[in-house]
């Protein structure tokens, strides 16, 4: 058999979220996992939800964020807390571009979520992330931080701009309290800076309880 | 990360799709939280999910619901269960009421009839995730109803060339309830709405795009 009749894996492409062997099964078992060194290995911890992150202590690559809000007291009232997704959906994203938005919102003096991974990789006075991962490419790569809601014109004003220096694409998440009518100010402030917030959101329902003898710190 | 939010499409076509989520928080309420969770899991499969699992016990597609509930740790993961009806979300959070199980439940879908349903049982929505849509390079996305299919499993894990190869064999005539069901399946968080789906991808199938 020639080379060319070969099939393989494109490695430079490859994020290694390891659904070609989870989610289906391959009929002659021609696909296998191969061993992970130095910084690839961290294409798996942003790419594979079933990789647990030493960090967060989670699998997936994100946080807990406002899924638990109701009893870590993440984000209060004149909070506003966003993420940015780079590479998601369908695209993945090299850690080059996630520099890029960290520089840029780093550089507005936010407060970058310590429980996420890739603060993890950050300088979080600069939004530098490690030289050695930067041309590491993941399924996607979320930068999260806090700001206070009077920040938040400044902030959507840089993200839109740095939206047009990346090779990939950004899903944009904005977290807030709600008030009894289910609204926050904040959806103004997006609204007004040319941002159209989705009809489908996710809500916290107020449903959680602090366990008996445990405190927040 | 918020892999149930951003499910791309028209507010119509969303009427019929609702994640329900729970969490047990790390160092707040997940030690011996399994057996709340179970107990979660179990009145949610009491309404017929067209989905249901999560990160560490997978999927109504690759397993029964009884294993689902049966393998369930103690862990600050999601465990969550899909729903097409309104009003079966608004007994669910009644009876996660009466219950008082203590752990955070969030509720991925249309803000308005969110509010609907938690004003109905007395419930006042605490906080909400927006999606403030997707920027940057989008000539490089597929095409927006492939994207309403793949963005049900935010971790993207279902991927555009599946979708469209599912829709070339709903086109040769394969039921496409089990394209939607294969699709789910490496969806590992249990959040992939099948009925949405085949409804989609028949939808692709008889017009093109």
């Amino acid at each position: 058999m020639n080379d060319e009749d070969v099939c393989q894996v494109d490695l430079e492409v490859c994020v290694e979220c390891g659904i070609c062997i989870e989610g289906w099964e391959c009929p002659t078992g021609a696909i296998y996992q191969q061993k992970l060194t130095g910084s690839r290995a961290i294409r798996s911890v942003f790419s594979n939800p079933l990789s647990k992150h030493p960090g967060t202590g989670i699998t997936g690559r994100g946080t807990e964020e406002m899924k638990t809000n109701d009893v870590t007291g993440r984000f209060d009232f004149g909070q506003v807390g966003i993420a940015i997704e780079l590479g998601r959906p369908s695209t993945g994203a090299y850690f080059y571009d996630v520099q890029k938005v960290s520089r840029a919102v780093a550089a507005l003096g936010v407060q970058f979520e310590p429980k996420n991974p890739v603060t993890e990789l950050m300088n979080v006075q600069t939004g530098d992330i490690r030289s050695d991962v930067l041309q590491e490419k993941v399924l996607s790569a979320i930068v999260e931080f806090l700001i206070p809601e009077e920040k938040l014109t400044e902030v959507l004003r840089a993200v839109k701009q740095v939206s047009q220096e990346i090779d990939t694409v950004f899903s944009l998440d904005m977290i807030a309290r709600l008030d009894e009518n289910c609204f926050s100010p904040t959806l103004e402030v997006a609204r007004h800076e040319g941002f159209n917030p989705a009809p489908s959101t996710k809500t916290n329902v107020g449903l959680g309880k602090i366990s008996e003898g445990k405190v927040l710190a | 990360m918020t892999h149930s939010l951003h499910r791309l499409g028209p507010k119509e076509d969303l009427q019929d799709d609702f994640v329900v989520m729970s969490m047990p928080s790390k160092g707040i309420n997940d030690e011996g939280s399994a057996p709340k969770v179970k107990r979660h899991l179990a009145l949610l499969n009491h309404h017929n999910p067209v989905n249901l699992g999560g990160l560490k016990v997978r999927n109504l597609y690759m397993k029964s619901a009884q294993e689902i509930i049966d393998g369930v740790p103690d862990a600050p993961s999601t465990f969550n269960g899909v729903f097409t009806n309104q009003g079966e979300i608004t007994k669910i959070l009644q009876e996660l009421k009466e219950e008082e199980l203590g752990l955070s439940v969030v509720i991925s879908g249309l803000l308005e009839t969110t509010k609907e349903c938690c004003h109905k049982v007395g419930l006042q929505p605490h906080t909400a995730n927006f999606s403030l849509g997707i920027w940057g390079k989008t000539e490089k996305l597929p095409e927006e109803r492939v994207l309403s299919v793949t963005t049900m499993c935010g971790h993207g894990m279902v991927a555009a060339n599946a979708v469209r190869a599912m829709v070339e064999d709903i086109k040769r005539g394969k039921d496409p309830r089990k394209a939607a069901e294969e699709l789910a399946r490496p969806c590992h968080c249990a959040i992939f709405n099948v009925v949405r789906a085949a409804r989609i991808l028949q939808e692709i199938a008889d017009t093109g795009k």
